[in-house]
């Protein structure tokens, strides 16, 4: 009960399941497959609530025991605002004036302007990093700033030609490098599967892989 | 002036890069924008799209790419509204319900109703899991609707018994799940798939296009400003243009100037040796 | 100027977020905490709608066997102590062995047999002809452990610097995009604060 063998075994009877249902037409498996991923949905939906759950719990242990005051104010902003939104959210519903302040006027402006950060170190980057040290890095920028001349309409009034380079260069060098990514991320993704499902890999179940 | 070069503090070129984004913007230019056949070819799909037709559309991005990806959603919303197409909205990504919700909310205010020409399934939890039970079962997937009432219930899903009633499929993403998961997921049914990307994930989505498993592809901002042209109705995107290609031609500089340095100071190590 | 207080918070947040770009500080990290926290919030409701609508709301109208997946939800708790840790076995378990299996039965036709298939084209072209040898080089580049590949005398490690090649001028096409894509957001923010916020911009065009 204890050990991952049954937890294994059962993951590994829903695989054969699911496997089964893609290949045979058979009306019954379609129905156990379709609730097998409500299952799924359903635990996802746990784990969810697990993450912020757990966060809630590292906070707190930090405000009832750390001795730096700027580590539990930190934790303390964390918190309320974790708090203000789950409640409001929960106990109010997302229609609620407070959680639609919340949510249209601090989380989104935050994520987009912290996403939006990462221009300015490429811009950093650009002028510090970006070397052409040897053939594979002259390849990559030369690519790139062609990408970017190709794609920005000022590309086009500086030479008409860039835009077609641009495009020659993602449906040809481009397309056989994903392609060759694709196909080795296609045979990767069977062999982690069967691996999941034949118990050779139990890393998710705190087991050796 | 070369050391003071080499030494540039990065506070000022994070200045110039605002400014330059900023100057457009408060007067813009205007210049031209050409369509890729990417784009054309998911307008020409939606274009074929008849009235009454159902499509679903699944907005799989955060609030940190939204910038890039939203607008993609409005200028299709646009199209379909314009064609009378139907449009169920899903969203696999936590953060992607707000934005089905501020569309949904829009094109009611625009006289749409909701469970006749539009409904919100809301999100669906499970990355790729969610995603393979919508296929299957795309009125099981999520029982109930944002609004609180059963999905099967509203006029909209008549007739829907999986992902092959829909006329089209629509994701538009920021990461996992995206194009990887959805064309798995799709693999043995027939329905055409519209893929919308964050610009930096658009060349690993290439190669889907390419094989046929896409119908077109949607590639950030740019696309959709591109989208915004062949609909003939200039938006935000479009705006964006004039800043986006300033922002490109000092990045570019950058890179050239800072190579400049690089060698340049390579053959004084060499010449001091 | 906008007079909307959600829109003044909504700048002055985004403000104290770009002060990093100047120097780190305790603004900062104090509006970087809040985020976190907001952000796991919104998580925790969306988590709980989702356990609400599909797995209690069948349980109430009398589909009883959804206790089950419910029950392996409560059991992800167990992961906190260590003693009770073997509990969260059960629902990992679950849904790694579905997640798995749905990615496993698609990845054949979406990445395997569909991109094989794209690439069998007529080689009556240089690029027809550069791009079967690419992706075929490509995926020759990845056999890190083939004793040809790693003797770099041997025609297939050659090959496989093709494949390197092509690799990095996909990367570098995933760079140009990577920076346009960056750039968009930017601007999206720039034209909140001057546009939104401040209004030295109109909406029209």
């Amino acid at each position: 009960m204890k050990t991952t063998e049954a937890p294994m075994f059962i993951g590994t009877v829903m695989g054969i399941i699911l496997i089964l249902e893609y290949f045979l037409n058979i009306p019954i498996l379609g129905t156990i497959g379709s609730n097998l991923r409500q299952w799924g949905i359903i635990v996802a939906a746990f784990a969810l609530m697990l993450a912020a759950i757990n966060l809630i719990r590292i906070h707190l242990m930090t405000l009832s025991e750390s001795k730096d005051t700027e580590e539990r104010i930190f934790s303390l902003i964390l918190l309320a605002g974790l708090f203000s939104i789950a409640i409001s959210g929960v106990f109010m519903t997302q229609e609620s004036p407070i959680f639609r302040f919340l949510f249209d006027n601090m989380v989104q402006p935050l994520g987009a302007t912290i996403f939006s950060s990462l221009i300015f170190f490429i811009v950093s980057a650009s002028f510090r990093a970006f070397r052409a040290r040897n053939l594979d890095s002259t390849l990559l920028l030369v690519a790139g700033v062609l990408i970017m001349l190709g794609k920005a309409p000022v590309g086009e009034v500086i030479w008409d030609q860039f835009p077609a380079i641009a495009v020659w260069i993602e449906d040809y060098p481009n397309l056989a490098g994903n392609r060759g990514i694709l196909i080795g991320t296609g045979v990767g993704t069977v062999a982690l599967g069967l691996r999941i499902l034949t118990g050779l890999d139990r890393s998710h179940l705190g087991g050796q892989i | 002036m070369f050391d003071r070069l080499v030494n540039l503090d990065r506070r000022i070129l994070y200045a110039i890069i605002f400014v330059l984004i900023a100057f457009p913007l408060i007067s813009p230019i205007g210049l031209p924008i050409s369509v890729s056949s990417m784009v054309v070819a998911a307008y020409e799909v939606v274009d074929s799209l008849e009235e009454g037709d159902v499509v679903a559309w699944s907005f799989d991005y955060t609030v940190g790419g939204g910038p890039d990806c939203h607008p993609h959603s409005e200028a299709v919303w646009q199209h379909f509204f314009d064609k009378g197409i139907r449009v169920v909205a899903v969203s696999f990504v936590p953060e992607g319900a707000q934005f089905s919700r501020e569309l949904v909310m829009l094109w009611e205010e625009q006289g749409k109703v909701y469970g006749e020409d539009m409904i919100d399934v809301g999100f669906i939890a499970g990355f790729e899991t969610g995603i393979g039970e919508f296929v299957g079962n795309p009125t099981g997937a999520s029982p109930t609707c944002v609004r609180g009432t059963r999905v099967a219930d509203h006029p909209i899903m008549e007739g829907i018994d999986d992902v092959d009633d829909f006329a089209l499929v629509g994701a538009i993403a920021t990461g996992a799940p995206g194009p990887f998961e959805w064309v798995r997921q799709l693999a043995g049914y027939r329905v055409p798939y519209l893929p919308g990307v964050v610009t930096v994930m658009g060349p690993q989505t290439i190669p889907y296009y390419e094989s046929g498993q896409a119908v077109g592809l949607l590639m950030g901002l740019r696309d959709a400003a591109s989208y915004e042209v062949l609909m003939e109705r200039p938006g935000m995107a479009t705006a964006a243009m004039d800043s986006q290609s300033f922002a490109h031609l000092f990045i570019i500089l950058l890179v050239v100037l800072g190579n400049i340095i690089y060698f340049t100071q390579q053959r004084r190590e060499a010449d001091n040796q | 100027m906008s007079t909307d207080p959600g829109i003044w918070v909504a700048g002055i947040l985004t403000l104290l977020a770009y002060s990093f770009l100047y120097k780190d500080n305790k603004l900062y990290q104090a509006t970087e905490h809040l985020y976190v926290g907001l952000g796991a919030g919104y998580t925790l409701v969306l988590g709980y709608e989702n356990v609400v609508r599909s797995g209690w709301n069948p349980i109430i109208e009398g589909e009883w066997w959804f206790i089950l997946p419910m029950l392996l939800g409560l059991m992800l708790f167990g992961r906190f102590s260590p003693g009770t840790r073997w509990m969260s076995y059960y629902p990992m378990g679950v849904i790694v062995a579905i997640g798995a299996t749905l990615a496993l039965r698609g990845a054949i036709p979406a990445n395997i047999t569909g991109q094989l298939s794209a690439t069998m084209i007529p080689l009556n072209t240089v690029n027809n002809v550069l791009l079967v040898l690419g992706t075929l080089a490509t995926l020759t580049f990845f056999f890190f452990t083939l004793g040809a590949i790693t003797n770099r005398n041997s025609l297939l490690f050659k090959f496989s610097l093709l494949g390197r090649w092509t690799l990095m001028v996909a990367f570098g096409a995933a760079f140009g995009n990577a920076v346009m894509g960056r750039t968009s957001l930017l601007i999206a923010r720039i034209q909140f604060i001057l546009q939104d916020w401040l209004g030295i911009i109109g909406t029209g065009l």
